[in-house]
C-alpha cells in the first residue's frame, strides 16, 4: 500500500497529546495509520506553537514545551515552498474571495489555513483539519484532499 | 438481605473518558436511584467495524504518553492568538 502523507493543522498536535480531551477521535484515527505514513507540521505551525508558550505561566511552558519536543520526533516539519505554494495560495485566495464575497480584512484572517492549504495542495498531502474554511476550499478545489479526525 | 431483582438489561456506553467517575458514568447511562451493578468490559477501538490496532510510532508513543493532558484547550487558545497575529502580517506580505 502507498504511503501517505498527512498535514496537521496545528490543534491537531493539541489534541493527539491532550489524553483528555474531548476529541479523543484523533487517536483512534492516528492508530489506524500504517507505520510508514508520515505526519508533517507545517513551520508556521511551529512557530504558532513556540510563540504560544510565551502567552502561557512557566510551569506549563515547560511542561508543553518538553510534550511538543517530544511529540515533534515522530513528526517531520514541512517549510514553506513559496514558489508552488505561493502560486496555489494566490488562486485560492482570489477564488475565495470570489464565491464567498467577503472583504479584503475578513479575508487577511484565513491566510494562515489557505497557506496550509496550499502546501498540503503542493505536496500531495491530506490536510487533517477541525475548522470549517477547509471544508470550503475542498469545495473549490478538487486536488485538496481533506480529513476530519475530530468527529 | 435485600434481593436484587436479576432481570438483566446491559448498558454499554461508549467514548468513556479517563476522568470519568463511576457516578459520571451512572449519570450518562441514566441510572441515578437504580440498584445496578457494574461490569466492566474493555475493546478495543473500532473504526468500521476493524478494531484499532495501534502501529504508526506516535500512535505507539501517545499510548503511554500524554504530554499535554487537560492544557489543549488552553494550547489552542494561545496559538489561535498567535495565529490571528500572524495572519495580518503575513497577508501584508505575500498580497502586496
Amino acid at each position: 500500500m502507498m504511503e501517505k502523507m498527512f498535514l496537521w493543522d496545528t490543534d491537531i498536535v493539541s489534541y493527539a497529546g491532550d489524553d483528555l480531551s474531548p476529541y479523543y477521535t484523533v487517536i483512534w484515527n492516528l492508530k489506524r495509520l500504517s507505520p510508514k505514513d508520515k505526519i508533517y507540521l507545517s513551520d508556521l505551525s511551529v512557530y504558532e506553537y513556540k510563540a504560544g508558550l510565551y502567552l502561557l505561566g512557566d510551569q506549563e511552558r515547560g511542561r508543553i514545551l518538553k510534550g511538543f519536543n517530544e511529540i515533534m520526533q515522530y513528526l517531520s516539519i514541512l517549510p514553506l515552498n513559496p514558489d508552488k505554494g505561493g502560486t496555489i495560495f494566490g488562486e485560492i485566495r482570489s477564488e475565495y474571495q470570489r464565491r464567498i464575497g467577503i472583504n479584503d480584512n475578513a479575508l487577511k484572517k484565513h491566510t494562515i489555513d489557505m497557506i496550509l492549504a496550499s502546501e498540503a495542495i503542493c505536496h500531495d498531502m491530506i490536510l487533517v483539519y477541525n475548522d470549517k474554511i477547509y471544508q470550503k476550499i475542498a469545495q473549490m478545489r478538487s486536488d485538496f484532499k481533506i480529513e476530519k479526525w475530530t468527529d | 438481605m435485600e434481593t436484587i431483582n436479576d432481570s438483566l438489561t446491559t448498558i454499554t456506553l461508549k467514548h468513556v473518558l479517563p476522568h470519568e467517575t463511576i457516578g459520571d458514568l451512572t449519570k450518562r447511562a441514566c441510572l441515578p436511584g437504580k440498584v445496578f451493578k457494574v461490569s466492566i468490559t474493555v475493546e478495543e477501538p473500532y473504526f468500521g467495524d476493524k478494531p484499532i490496532k495501534s502501529s504508526h510510532p506516535l500512535a505507539n508513543y501517545l499510548n503511554n504518553n500524554h504530554p499535554f493532558s487537560g492544557l489543549s484547550e488552553q494550547l489552542n487558545r494561545v496559538t489561535h492568538e498567535i495565529r490571528e497575529s500572524m495572519n495580518d502580517k503575513l497577508s501584508e506580505r505575500f498580497t502586496k
